[in-house]
């Protein structure tokens, strides 16, 4: 079915300006070129020469020929291809991404790729598909499929400006981009993959996946495998965009994600990974969880985001890292546990939201706004699931999952509001009396006792095996009418800061000795 | 998360655990998922996994929702205190659908026990009798969260705060905490001549087996190996050992009965590291995760309390 939609009849309105001369069936000897030679090279099986045509010549002539318009329709070039159906399949889904990326998809085509996905994934999880393709690709499929369901959800839930002819569309197809359909793909591809026995049998040392990065070098395809892998991503990913955070990390738990892996062989993986997952334990409350794993990748991404500053992922990148610094700025004013953060990462938040930080401790409305600014910026991107109501009046309802998880979040900050203000005093004393500590609180002795236990909670998370742990900074417990205070004593680590500050000088001086006077 | 029973399982639970097992995104589960909870109200049993993934199909069919199933899940996710497990039903529910009075009356009633305000809680269950008394074990599990959060804040927890947070007075708080002192290894101050101004001994239990016992001090760990001795079962506790003294640092225990173990904090790798004790076959011998001894032999040591 991949290839029978008409592109030329009409279909897809124009694209500003500049569409006006593009022509569909028009095939540049440059792509004509790519396709003959991406071709070969899947035909080959050479993934480094399919890696480079693909991380490279692909954006390449999109940078200088497709700029603002559509690549040419795959009717166009599949003759080049002796109308190979796979390829054509990845060459559509090449041909959506690039389109999602650099224009505005219309429903027609926003239903279409959604088809040419379907039938990719079929293709792929009949095991008829004989290719080793890079991991970078498949992941990007992964992603691109989440991030096209998550694109259509917003999309529909804007129901206000739609006009007829769509209204009809989303009925006439409203299979597409099913949530149904989105999930039970996913999880398809990773029950058919048979992945989590590949990566238990790996654990036994009986199988190897992660050594050879997922590539299969004794002939088979790597492509159902690592699909089946990155697919547990993605359903981390599309829990956390329904607010199921538990189900997420449920999906994710074959994946040892305190090890290196092949989520780590993509930058793309290993941050979208790290960030859903930091992100669903900041919501069950598991901050000294979120706190580490921030830290983790905030760490890997300073120290390598230089090789990737010519990578189409590069602007995606420093987005989220950004809003991982927010989220681990929510977290540690949660849960000040400085000491799980290193120290670059810490100087890094420091000059970001460093002064936020501090305003957002002192938990008065402007502290709200901050924790309501700070959660809006870095949150994922809510979607509302369910088809809409076509009944008139058509009201918009895409921002409501977001409001809701916003809500609840800002539930538990309040709850948690008169926390840090113990926390503070705990800090001073070793020991100090109930009365005391009521009075400098302004409270009863009753509602002190209520406020303790309240932090004895919130600093108690429950792991993913059930177990309590504390995540406690400074921890404290009532004896008679004395309260006690325990706190861990963090060693702290000079040579870091002098190695880092060594550094420093030695640029400023090297500086200086450039300077010539006159 | 939460606390799964332990009896045997039905047969509809097992049917259901299979099929979210196998098709978790399909909606025909639902009426299967919706006698389940039902079952889990009558039974005292719990699965929250089950229960999301209900929420989950009525979040994407919106018109399929039943409230009464959904009032009923929220009142077991209550139930599994200290678990967030409240929150995660709520992440699920839409804005409109919690805006309904019976709904609205369990937040404010979660609000309460997340913030510690248990005279509160009771008192607003209290007017709410035919939310909460529906689900039976209601009253048992929400004191069984009261004592935790008690036993992890209190060295020693006066008899009118414990009253107060489990709703218990009189000659039934006897009662109660005579079961403990049998069935939880709870002791009553008087009985127990501990030489107060040593201050050391923190022993902690709890009626679930989730939260941890925490030694300071040998004289704490000969506490921990008396109880032992007279209480088989006793390992279902986790054991926490640190050395919370500051002023001195101090061996745990001496050499001769076993090796010596001294963590500065009980943060979350001694939890793990010490967490497995549990399986030792020798009923006398503490072991961390490795099976390494860590202590042999107990019962050369002399042990006594005070």
């Amino acid at each position: 079915m991949a290839a029978s939609y008409e592109y030329e009849d009409g279909g897809y309105p124009q694209q500003g300006d500049s569409s006006g001369s593009y022509d569909p069936n028009f095939v540049p000897d440059s792509v004509k070129s790519f396709v003959v030679h991406l071709y070969r090279h899947i035909r080959e099986k050479n993934v480094y020469e399919i890696h480079q045509m693909y991380e490279s010549s692909f954006q390449t002539l999109s940078e200088r020929m497709f700029k603002e318009t559509p690549w040419p329709s795959v009717d166009a070039v599949s003759p080049y291809v002796d109308n190979d159906h796979v390829f054509c399949l990845l060459y559509r889904e090449m041909w959506f991404r690039h389109l999602y990326a650099r224009l505005s998809p219309t429903l027609r085509q926003r239903i279409d790729s959604w088809d040419n996905y379907c039938s990719l994934f079929q293709v792929v999880l009949h095991g008829v598909v004989n290719m080793q393709l890079p991991n970078q690709w498949l992941w990007d499929m992964v992603d691109e499929f989440v991030y096209q369901f998550q694109a259509f959800c917003q999309y529909r839930a804007k129901m206000k400006n739609k006009t007829a002819e769509e209204i009809a569309l989303l009925k006439q197809y409203d299979q597409a981009w099913n949530v149904y359909g989105v999930l039970n793909f996913l999880q398809a591809l990773v029950e058919k993959s048979t992945i989590i026995q590949i990566l238990e049998r790996e654990k036994e040392g009986v199988e190897e996946f992660t050594a050879t990065d997922g590539y299969d070098y004794s002939g088979g395809s790597n492509v159902l495998k690592v699909l089946g892998y990155f697919s547990m991503i993605g359903l981390l990913r599309v829990h956390c965009l329904l607010g199921d955070y538990h189900t997420g990390l449920k999906c994710l738990r074959p994946i040892d994600i305190t090890q290196q892996g092949v989520y780590t062989s993509v930058i793309g993986s290993h941050i979208t990974t790290i960030y859903h997952y930091g992100f669903a334990n900041l919501m069950l409350r598991r901050y000294v969880e979120a706190i580490h794993e921030f830290n983790k990748i905030l760490l890997y991404i300073y120290k390598t985001k230089q090789y990737h500053q010519k990578s189409p992922q590069y602007e995606q990148i420093l987005k989220k890292n950004e809003q991982m610094y927010a989220l681990l700025a929510i977290s540690l004013s949660l849960c000040p546990q400085m000491k799980l953060v290193e120290e670059t990462v810490n100087s890094q938040l420091r000059e970001k939201y460093g002064e936020k930080m501090a305003r957002m401790l002192r938990y008065d409305d402007e502290a709200f706004a901050l924790y309501d600014e700070l959660f809006s910026y870095a949150c994922p991107k809510f979607i509302t699931p369910s088809a809409p109501s076509f009944e008139e009046p058509l009201v918009n309802y895409n921002q409501d999952a977001y409001r809701l998880q916003l809500k609840l979040f800002l539930y538990e900050v309040k709850q948690q509001q008169l926390l840090a203000g113990v926390r503070t005093f705990l800090k001073v004393y070793s020991t100090i009396s109930l009365g005391k500590l009521a009075n400098y609180m302004e409270a009863d002795e009753p509602t002190l006792r209520t406020i303790l236990m309240t932090y004895k909670h919130k600093t108690h998370a429950v792991d993913s095996y059930g177990k309590i742990i504390s995540n406690a900074d400074v921890d404290f417990y009532i004896d008679e009418d004395m309260i006690r205070v325990v706190e861990s004593k963090p060693t702290k680590k000079y040579g870091d800061y002098f190695l880092r500050q060594i550094v420093k000088l030695e640029g400023i001086m090297t500086d200086i000795d450039r300077i010539k006077l006159e | 998360m939460g606390k799964e029973a332990t009896n045997e399982k039905s047969q509809l639970a097992h049917t259901v655990e299979q099929l979210i097992a196998v098709n978790p995104y399909n909606p025909d589960i639902r009426p299967d998922l919706e006698n389940y909870v039902n079952e889990q109200v009558s039974s005292q049993t719990y699965n929250l996994d089950a229960n999301l993934c209900l929420l989950r199909l009525y979040q994407f069919e919106s018109e399929r929702m039943s409230t009464p199933i959904v009032a009923r899940i929220l009142v077991k996710a209550l139930m599994a205190m200290p678990a967030p497990d409240f929150s995660l039903c709520l992440f699920l529910i839409p804005e409109r659908v919690q805006m309904e009075e019976q709904f609205k009356t369990l937040i404010v009633l979660s609000h309460y026990l997340e913030t510690a305000r248990f005279r509160q809680f009771w008192d607003e269950a209290a007017k709410s009798r035919h939310i909460v008394e529906a689900v039976s074990g209601f009253e048992q599990a929400i004191r069984a969260y009261a004592v935790h959060v008690l036993s992890i804040t209190y060295q020693k927890v006066p008899r009118a705060i414990l009253a107060e947070a489990i709703n218990i007075e009189g000659v039934s708080l006897d009662k109660f905490l005579e079961h403990h002192v049998s069935n939880n290894g709870w002791v009553i101050e008087k009985e127990l001549e501990i030489d107060e101004s040593t201050k050391k001994i923190e022993a902690r239990y709890v009626v679930d087996g989730n939260a941890a016992l925490l030694i300071c001090n040998d004289v704490g760990v000969k506490l921990y190996i008396e109880v032992k001795k007279s209480v088989p079962d006793f390992e279902m506790y986790l054991l926490i050992i640190n050395t919370i003294d500051k002023d001195e640092v101090e061996m745990l225990f001496e050499g001769e009965t076993g090796t010596v173990m001294c963590l500065e904090n009980f943060c979350r790798e001694v939890v793990e590291l010490i967490g497995d004790i549990i399986d030792c076959s020798d009923s006398m011998s503490l072991c961390d995760v490795k099976l390494n001894k860590i202590i042999s032999d107990c019962n050369n040591s002399d042990v006594k309390i005070g």
